[in-house]
């Protein structure tokens, strides 16, 4: 080892203080199984070095069979000879790793297959994507299924639906199949691939042996995996071959690096060829995806620019988060920002956890305090505040869809399934509890009204699709007709889960506006491709088999809010992640899926590990995340994270949502508000319906609770927003309804401290000198109090409508 | 004809699996690419916009009011001016949209290869070449008048027409057969026409031996039809969205009289009208179109079906063409008008096939499993049958017998008054098409592996011999050598038999005679039976063997005669493509001539330019240079095609005299081999 780094400083004598060490290699795949005369496996060799940095080493490294009479290399690709066992070297600077090698039927070369063969050849070459042969209604006269997700299907229309046409047994390279793909006739889509290419003579081969039907026994694909996960590369250039593996039912497995498809989500920072080699560009991260039969599977590529000097300044970790947040930035070689004031620190979380301003006195009080652990007890303090739960049950509600709607669900269970909610959570039920008690609610909705979680949605699939949207972020809509181009999701999936609610039943009580949920014991649903019955089963792995008698929905609502499902404890953990930083480590929070991977995956495993062994404690869970330094970091950028928005290097500025920002402007100018069904002076966050709403609301983007999509709450802002607190009339009307000016005024204080007194309760901060001096300007021309009033009104109202005041920064 | 074996060798030099059987075209090739120097609109740049620009630049949609599909046309331009300028590539708005040198860049998602590049940059350098001269067109000039009278309709006067000289030698062989939509029977005689590979094949249906070869090596015949006298034979087809056409045969001489059609796609489906004067294409472009058999042009072309046209047929008359789509949609035309008489909409999936029933009942079969019958008079549908879960074809004979196919499996043969009779199963693969021989005594069929079937519409027996892929004469004499040795082993054998089966016969006859008692005969009663039958069917097999070995001798005489004819068909063909080959010369050195004078007269009114500036005179300097140059090339062109045509005059000569003699010989040796009919056996 010695010498060789001695060798390398003497190639690189300038790098050769700063090279970083290397401390791993990895092949891929762990394994190697050969299990036919033309199975192959081509193997990848990665290091890693001690500054997280990767490089692909396939080409240095040395590889070496123990025993050649069972298989052979050619390059990093193993090729079968006999049936045996044996292992392939690998060496490389020193470090020597083994990989066993399985030779099983070497004998033995398998029939071309159509689902196994010829479908992968119309994936990789495009055929049957949304714009070509996979649209609805086909291309030119051909449909294929979208993404291939009808195997048969497609079978029959290549082979016999326009008898005489697409296929020609007897001159199989004069096939219309054939020809329009490699463009030697006629072909909108142009050329898809030469007849040099292996796509070609697949298909031909196949043509050749009489375009036959796959046997009924066919082995189906279960699994695929990319190796490497994760690769850093370092400058532009920098590349990274990828490699696919399938696995089979019959437990064999392929290298189907050629046949699967790859796409990078970000081509500006990492480009992905036909053949799995990924190559660096610009920096950032990048997700590149192999999508092979009804899978895909992803890896993360981090694109950092070669900086040898960079060096992670040394800053507190005041919890795992924070360690986990900085272990990221280190790889893509950002530092996070400084951590915000007091004053900033306690607007922050108090908007946060309570959804309302601290008031003048409690800023004061924070600020003078001088306990060193003053920011956690404040946290602590917030947490117990009533202020909290009314906060979240809102937020439940919105996922629940708690809103009326005509003549199917009336106000009276509305409020009823609200106030049920808001016991729960009162009564501190833990989270996995709550989900079991809605999931599995069978009786009246009066006597029960969790039970209205089946009232509120009665179609089996939009229900199913609900569920797995709220309760483990994923929209599964996609696989409802076709396998999910971009997930793991496959149509089986999706109807084995749909499964659960097939046998859920519905009548009305006694009350006309109840409704009594029940288990029916039989229904199920039917699978589009073939008609068949789908027994249930759980999302993204096996079981789920309900016993005999057994209410489906149970064994579902066990396994799902349970340490079991890996996606619950997850979701809930990332969607209060994205309630504090302004956005989920996957964003949106809904909508989890392998091309849209968490920005880090390490963080939010912990996340979700830790809130499942708390028994899915909410309060200690924020209290983890108020505690750590990335939650406090101020909003100011530094040189190196200015361009980052995903790693959570500073503090995030987010527009307060609708209902606080109502309930922020009407605590700030002592004023009321009343809405249906509540008592005066009620929060727009209490608000029990989600078609209870006002102009201020609805223009602020309050959820209507029609979906339960998290896009639901509209954030992004408009130009009536502006315009409806600048000459709307909720902030000038408040502003003369509180009378705080002439209250202030009565008591004799003096301009400046009114002003003071507004920016304490509106900013939490003292206005600064300038500021005073600016504003004192605009009183030279008021000489009566009535003047004075109306001009002190204004600076109010000027305020309302800073930027300082709409955000939570 | 000289088209027809170029094709030939280009299907020699791309196949692979199959075996191409008349070689002697290949000599051709040769002389064919030595003269080809110039790159010409016809050879070198249709083939090229085929594939790559008339999917939106055609006829019948020309984007942007471009239409490449015609050398006239593309000389037209689009809606933005003339796009091709002679001499000046980088000029042309085309070569710079296919370079990518200008907007819009063509393709709009790729680019030509530059091979393809360097072809169109030098057509438009070379000067915009429509042709190398008088190029043999692929005869869309008809050779005889095919209009018929009224009276002629229907049945043919004196024997039914059958074939005369026709090749049996397959000009492809392949290893697999493949499914085919060619498929017809003669409304009166008994043959069938199916759709081979790059040939129809015709079959006589009384002895199911081949007839016939009509090599098409356009392609793949894709719908195949007698004409309602049943002297013609048409097969509409092509090369899949690259070339659709409809040849014409007379069945009596095998001579193609006709070729109509440059569709862009192959013609799904075809048909002539009874009196002969129109040819109707119908394909994936969904539209509809009529051509004169006598001039070969387009009379109509009628859009009306929204999905591609799959079926069409002329009525009795010629008074309708009916169409069917893949969409349900049926039409029927006025057919000397090309107007819409009725839509008729009912299927609820494509139409499979179209056949009319009387001059005005249509009857036709969709994959939404029916079959139904229409009337234009009443301008409604007036029969419905459900057929199969899904009808494929349906066929019917001139007195009104039908046979439909369907996925499930099976074919069916239905009554004249529509009721459904007997049904053959077939285990292989679904079917195709199928049909009924003239007389309705035998069904025919296909399936998608490719299999023909027969069987005898009466007692529902399967025969075989039909087949989509036949053997070579040489095979079929080696098979039928083979047969007459077996036969002729077996004769002792079944002598013996019969010697045997007698003795016992004799014995137990007298052992009857000799018994007592009624009851020691009722045993012996029933072993004399037993023996006699033995002996019966021992003396039929002897019979039948003798029929069959009689019928393979015969055959060995007409495999003979069958393998001369190829011989003599050879040598025609070689003469008329070499003879082509001249004049295709002669054109060459005709143009080249002409293009000297053009550039004789560019050099004269070039001179009478005044020029001032330096550059000016340097321009017209290098012009006349280049003008020079042209007209030396042309002329070492011109001297080099006349004398390699003038080189051929000679054994042209002699190869026609030597086709004469062969022909001479063929007759001779015809006239000397009796022809026995034969009326049903193998082979």
């Amino acid at each position: 080892m010695r010498t060789l780094l001695t060798a390398l400083t003497l190639v690189f004598p300038l790098a050769a203080f700063a090279a970083p060490n290397l401390v791993d290699v990895r092949v891929y795949p762990p394994d190697i199984n050969l299990s036919s005369k033309v199975d192959i496996q081509t193997v990848v060799v990665q290091a890693v070095y001690s500054d997280s940095t990767t490089k692909d080493v396939t080409g240095q490294a040395q590889f070496a069979l123990a025993d050649k009479t069972f298989a052979r290399l050619e390059k990093a690709a193993i090729h079968p000879v006999a049936d045996g066992k044996t292992e392939l070297q690998i060496k490389f600077e020193g470090k020597t790793l083994t990989v066993p090698v399985t030779v099983e039927k070497s004998g033995f070369t398998p029939a071309i297959s159509f689902t196994l063969d010829v479908m992968p050849v119309f994936s990789k070459a495009g055929c049957n994507t949304g714009s070509c042969h996979g649209s609805a209604r086909g291309k030119d006269g051909f449909h294929l299924s979208l993404f291939g997700y009808d195997p048969d299907g497609d079978y029959g229309k290549i082979t016999r639906q326009m008898l005489g046409r697409r296929v020609n047994l007897a001159l199989p390279e004069e096939s219309l199949l054939l020809t329009k793909a490699t463009g030697s006739v006629l072909h909108t889509g142009g050329k898809s691939f030469e007849t040099t290419d292996p796509l070609y003579k697949t298909v031909l081969q196949w043509l050749e042996a009489g375009a036959p039907e796959d046997p009924k026994s066919l082995a189906q694909v279960t699994s695929i995996e990319i190796f490497p996960k994760q690769a850093v590369l370092e400058g532009s250039g920098a590349a990274q071959q990828f490699t696919v593996r399938a696995k089979y039912s019959d437990g064999t497995d392929r290298d189907v690096t050629k046949t699967a498809s790859f796409v990078s989500n970000n081509d500006t920072s990492a480009k992905v060829t036909k053949s799995g080699l990924v190559t660096a560009d610009k920096r950032g991260e990048a997700f590149v995806m192999a999508r092979f039969d009804a899978f895909t599977v992803g890896a993360q590529i981090l694109a950092i620019p070669s900086d040898a000097k960079f060096a992670f300044p040394k800053v507190a970790e005041l919890n795992y988060i924070d360690t986990l947040v900085h272990n990221k930035l280190k790889k893509i070689r950002i530092t996070p920002s400084e951590v915000t004031d007091d004053a900033t620190f306690l607007r922050r979380v108090t908007l946060d956890i309570a959804g309302m301003m601290p008031t003048p006195e409690e800023v004061r009080s924070f600020l003078a305090d001088k306990d060193a652990k003053k920011r956690e007890k404040k946290v602590d303090e917030l947490l117990e505040r009533p202020e909290f739960t009314e906060l979240w049950v809102m937020k439940f509600a919105e996922l629940l869809q708690i809103r009326t709607d005509n003549n199917t669900f009336q106000y009276k269970s509305a409020l009823q399934y609200y106030d049920w909610l808001k016991d729960q959570f009162a009564r501190n039920v833990p989270i996995d509890k709550l989900t079991q008690d809605l999931l599995t609610a069978k009786g009246g909705t009066f006597a029960n009204p969790a039970a209205n979680f089946y009232k509120v949605e009665t179609d089996v699939l939009k229900l199913s699709e609900n569920v797995a949207q709220v309760f483990m972020g994923m929209r599964m809509q996609c696989a409802q007709c076709h396998n999910h181009p971009f997930d793991r999701w496959t149509m089986n999936d999706y109807y084995g889960f749909a499964a659960f609610f097939a046998q859920v039943g519905r009548k009305t009580g006694e009350d006309q506006r109840e409704t009594v949920v029940f288990d029916r014991g039989n229904g199920g649903v039917r699978h589009p491709v073939g008609n068949r019955d789908i027994p249930p089963k759980f999302l993204g792995m096996d079981g789920g088999k309900p016993n005999e008698g057994q209410d489906r929905r149970e064994v579902m609502a066990k396994w799902l809010a349970s340490p079991q499902n890996p996606f619950f404890a997850r979701n809930l953990a990332n969607i209060v992640w994205a309630h504090f930083f302004g956005q989920g480590i996957v964003e949106p929070v809904d909508d989890v899926r392998i091309s849209n991977p968490a920005s880090n995956p390490e963080l939010l495993e912990e996340l979700g590990k830790r809130f499942t062994e708390s028994n899915y404690n909410f309060k200690k869970l924020v209290r983890d995340l108020c505690a750590s330094r990335t939650y406090q970091l101020t909003p100011k950028s530094n040189e190196l994270n200015a361009e980052d928005t995903r790693n959570f290097a500073k503090g995030s500025i987010r527009r307060l949502r609708a209902e606080i920002l109502l309930d922020a402007i009407t605590q700030v100018t002592a004023t009321k508000n009343k809405f249906r069904g509540l008592p005066d002076g009620s929060r727009a966050v209490e608000i029990v319906d989600g078609r209870t709403t006002t102009y201020f609301l609805t223009t602020f983007g309050r959820a209507s609770r029609d979906t339960v999509c998290a896009c639901e709450v509209k954030m992004e802002p408009n130009l009536s927003q502006a315009l409806h607190l600048l000459n709307g009339d909720t902030v000038n009307s408040k502003i003369q309804a509180g009378g705080l000016t002439g209250a202030m005024l009565k008591e004799g204080k003096s301009a400046e401290q009114i002003i003071e007194e507004f920016y304490w309760r509106s900013l939490s901060r003292p206005p600064t000198q300038t500021e005073q001096t600016k504003l004192a300007g605009y009183f030279e021309e008021a000489k009566t109090p009535a003047d004075k009033a109306v001009v002190l009104n204004d600076i109010f109202w000027a305020v309302l409508n800073s930027k300082e005041f709409i955000f939570n920064h | 004809m000289a088209t027809l074996v170029r094709a030939w060798v280009t299907l020699l030099t791309s196949m692979k699996t199959t075996s191409l059987l008349l070689g002697a075209g290949a000599l051709l090739l040769g002389v064919a690419s030595a003269s080809a120097q110039k790159v010409t609109y016809d050879e070198h740049i249709l083939p090229l916009f085929k594939n790559q620009c008339l999917k939106c630049h055609n006829a019948d949609k020309p984007k942007a009011d471009l239409d490449l599909s015609t050398f006239g046309a593309t000389m037209k331009g689009g809606s933005s001016g003339v796009s091709l300028i002679g001499g000046d590539p980088d000029g042309s708005a085309l070569y710079k949209n296919v370079t990518h040198a200008a907007e819009p860049t063509m393709p709009p998602k790729s680019k030509l290869a530059d091979k393809e590049l360097e072809l169109i940059k030098k057509w438009i350098a070379g000067g915009l070449l429509e042709n190398s001269g008088s190029k043999a067109i692929a005869s869309n000039r008809p050779k005889i008048d095919l209009s018929l009278t009224a009276a002629s309709f229907g049945k043919p006067e004196g024997a039914p027409p059958m074939p005369g000289d026709m090749l049996l030698e397959p000009v492809v062989r392949t290893v697999r057969t493949s499914a085919s939509t060619g498929l017809a029977a003669s409304p009166w005689a008994p043959l069938v026409a199916l759709g081979g590979q790059k040939q129809v094949l015709i079959y006589n249906t009384d002895t199911l031996q081949l007839a016939g070869v009509l090599p098409f090596p356009e392609g793949y015949p894709h719908d195949v039809k007698f004409s309602r006298n049943g002297k013609l034979i048409l097969a509409g087809g092509g090369r899949g969205a690259n070339k659709g056409l409809v040849a014409v045969w007379d069945i009596t001489t095998g001579e193609r009289i006709l070729t109509a059609g440059d569709e862009l796609d192959v013609a799904l489906a075809a048909d002539i009208s009874s009196n002969q004067k129109w040819i109707a294409i119908g394909g994936p472009d969904r539209l509809v179109k009529i051509y004169a058999t006598a001039t070969g042009e387009q009379l109509h072309k009628m859009k009306k079906h929204t999905d591609w046209v799959l079926a069409a047929e002329f009525n009795h008359d010629s008074t309708y063409l009916a169409t069917g789509d893949r969409n349900g949609g049926v039409v029927v035309w006025d057919a000397e008008a090309g107007q819409e008489v009725q839509a008729f909409n009912g299927h609820r999936g494509a139409i499979t096939a179209v056949a009319w029933r009387t001059p005005d009942l249509l009857v036709t079969s969709s994959e939404d499993g029916t079959v139904k019958t229409w009337s234009v008079k009443e301008g409604a549908q007036v029969k419905t049958a459900a057929a199969h879960n899904s009808a494929v074809s349906v066929r019917l004979t001139v007195d009104g017998l039908m046979v439909t196919a369907g996925r499930d499996k099976t074919i069916s043969v239905w009554d004249k008054e529509g009721t459904k009779g007997k049904t053959f199963t077939i285990t292989n693969d679904v079917p195709v098409r199928a049909a009924l021989t003239y007389d309705g005594k035998r069904v025919i069929a296909t399936d998608w592996t490719g299999r023909v079937y027969a069987w005898d519409a009466a007692d529902g027996k399967e025969l075989s011999g039909l087949s989509l892929n036949p053997p070579t004469i040489a095979e079929q004499q080696q098979q039928v050598a083979q047969r007459i040795t077996d036969l002729e082993a077996g004769q002792a054998k079944l002598s013996a038999t019969l010697a045997e089966a007698t003795t016992a016969a004799i014995k137990a006859k007298a052992d009857l005679e000799a018994a007592k008692d009624a009851n020691a005969k009722r045993p012996l009663n029933l072993a004399a039976e037993v023996a006699a039958k033995k002996q019966a069917d021992a003396q039929a097999a002897i019979e039948s063997a003798a029929a069959e070995l009689k019928l393979a001798k015969s055959s060995v005489d007409r495999l003979k005669l069958g393998a001369f004819y190829a011989q003599v068909w050879r040598a025609k063909e070689d003469y008329a493509a070499h003879k082509d080959d001249q004049k295709r010369l002669l054109a060459e050195a005709e143009s080249a001539k002409g293009a000297i004078k053009q550039a004789e007269d560019d050099i004269k009114a070039a001179k009478k330019v005044k020029t001032t500036t330096k550059e000016e005179k340097d321009k017209l300097a290098k012009r006349l240079k280049d003008l020079d140059k042209a007209i030396s090339d042309n002329k070492k062109l011109a001297t080099n095609s006349k004398s390699a045509a003038d080189k051929l005059t000679k054994p042209l000569a002699a190869e026609e005299k030597k086709l004469q003699a062969l022909t001479a010989d063929y007759q001779k040796q015809k006239a000397a081999a009796t022809a026995t009919p034969l009326k049903s056996a193998k082979l």
